[in-house]
């Protein structure tokens, strides 16, 4: 990760370096300015005053520093079986383990997913702008889903038969907070080719927090999603795989994995909002190509080429594979230069799945 | 009828033929459909709501020989065609035809 050269810089808000930029003597607006072009100034700002905060004030620093402190705000509810999202709160930021296995997971896992955010991108929470992380779980009555529906992330507990708790992967509850911070960037589409795009940024987020909560580099970790959702009934190692996709599961019971990993074998339904998560095997394992082309973490590079193009702002609600794909490769030329060799495995990656970047 | 979609998208095909039910059954969920505005829902369908991983229930329903399709989000559903999709969730047959009645 970038680290600050002048740690003074890194306490200022954007907004206060704006201030200074159009208010302060020449000097400091030539600072000030360059200080706010510096790629990843803003962010890193952001993280900095985070740290700084959580540390207590330090000399001449906290004057400085206005940013709300970059804390996770969780509060999870329980539904009690019902189908309502308002129901009592069993577990409030700050508060100690409620006891009950399914709280306990949805509040570790929002905290792991919000410190991924943080500490990888800068991100402060779904919205960057700190927005509290509201959980329900025991929803429904055997409920065997989970869901974002815009303002909160809901957990079921499963039929017991085929699918068990929700919260007991960490990757899901990635997924789910990773809907809400793609809503807020891109807000693509939950339909079609968009659709599967969003439901692959998911799994690339729960994927990444679970890889760097078990400090796994790519090749160390194995790319499923929801490997501990399935009851001990079902033959399957996930319900996705990004290494594999198609290869998750085949059971009896339930069937195959449907997911395609190629282009070639792209799923045309009108099922499943137009099959979002059957084709989202392809830009998931152009991931996991791009990932494993690269080696080491998967949060560092390959992660934040993703992220980056996911808030590129030509990427539109109705984008579809080929738009993302080329702004990927768009944006780690401009992060890691256009020869090198971060957009050779970009490249790669995309074409592995069928997706040749001219 | 056929559930797709949700996290896991596992595909759940089922198939409910009033005839094959006890009488008061069958009245039951007849009465169930008769209240269901299906013209309206079919030509309203894809009903989507807010929200992603949800449920998706693609229904053809036969009611008086006229087949009606409906497509509706989880989220997006009205109590009586909710307890008609779980009479068939529950009462029909997995294999997505009639045991009694194949096609
Ligand atoms: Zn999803």
């Amino acid at each position: 990760m970038h680290r600050c050269r002048d740690p003074l810089h890194c306490l200022l808000t954007p907004a206060i370096l704006e201030n200074i930029a159009r208010k302060g003597d020449e000097s400091q607006r030539d600072w000030a300015v360059r200080a706010l072009n510096r790629d990843q100034s803003i962010r890193m700002a952001r993280v900095q005053n985070a740290k700084v905060r959580g540390r207590g004030p330090r000399e001449g620093a906290d004057a400085l520093a206005v940013e709300p402190t970059a804390k996770p705000n969780r509060i999870i509810r329980s539904a009690e079986g019902s189908e309502s999202v308002r129901g009592k709160i069993v577990r409030r930021e700050g508060d100690p383990p409620s006891g009950d296995t399914a709280t306990d997971e949805a509040y570790d896992g929002f905290g792991d997913t919000f410190n991924f955010f943080l500490e990888t991108y800068g991100r402060n929470s779904i919205d960057d702008e700190g927005m509290p992380l509201r959980g329900v779980v025991h929803f429904g009555a055997q409920y065997p889903n989970a869901f974002w529906d815009g303002k909160r992330m809901v957990f079921g507990d499963g039929d017991g038969q085929v699918l068990g708790r929700m919260t007991a992967s960490l990757d899901v509850i990635g997924h789910e907070l990773g809907h809400g911070v793609t809503e807020d960037e891109a807000a693509l589409e939950y339909f079609g080719q968009s659709g599967a795009l969003n439901e692959s940024m998911s799994d690339v987020s729960g994927s990444l927090v679970k890889q760097r909560k078990l400090n796994q580099t790519s090749e160390q970790a194995d790319w499923l999603i929801g490997s501990e959702v399935w009851t001990p009934d079902i033959a399957g190692d996930a319900l996705r795989s990004m290494k594999a996709p198609g290869e998750a599961y085949d059971d009896p019971l339930v069937g195959r994995d449907p997911q395609p990993g190629h282009m070639r074998d792209y799923v045309d339904t009108v099922e499943d909002n137009g099959g979002v998560h059957i084709n989202s095997g392809i830009p998931n394992h152009a991931f996991y190509f791009v990932a494993t082309g690269l080696g080491g973490y998967a949060w560092e590079r390959a992660g934040r080429v993703w992220y980056e193009a996911l808030r590129h702002p030509t990427l539109k609600p109705t984008s579809g594979f080929w738009r993302f794909a080329g702004l990927t490769r768009r944006v780690a030329g401009r992060l890691y230069g256009r020869d090198s060799g971060e957009v050779k495995a970009v490249q790669a990656g995309w074409e592995a799945v069928g997706l040749q970047l001219r | 009828m056929v559930r797709s979609g949700g996290f896991a998208n596992l595909r759940v095909p089922a198939h409910l033929d009033t005839s094959d039910l006890p009488p008061e059954e069958a009245q039951e969920i007849e009465a169930l459909v008769g209240r269901i505005d299906l013209e309206d829902l079919a030509e309203r369908s894809p009903l989507r709501g807010r929200g992603v991983d949800r449920f998706q229930y693609d229904l053809t329903v036969v009611r008086d020989g006229e087949e009606h399709h409906v497509t509706a989000s989880e989220n997006e559903i009205s109590p009586d065609l909710r307890a008609l999709i779980d009479k068939v969730l529950t009462h029909g047959s997995p294999s997505g035809r009639s045991p009694t009645r194949p096609e």
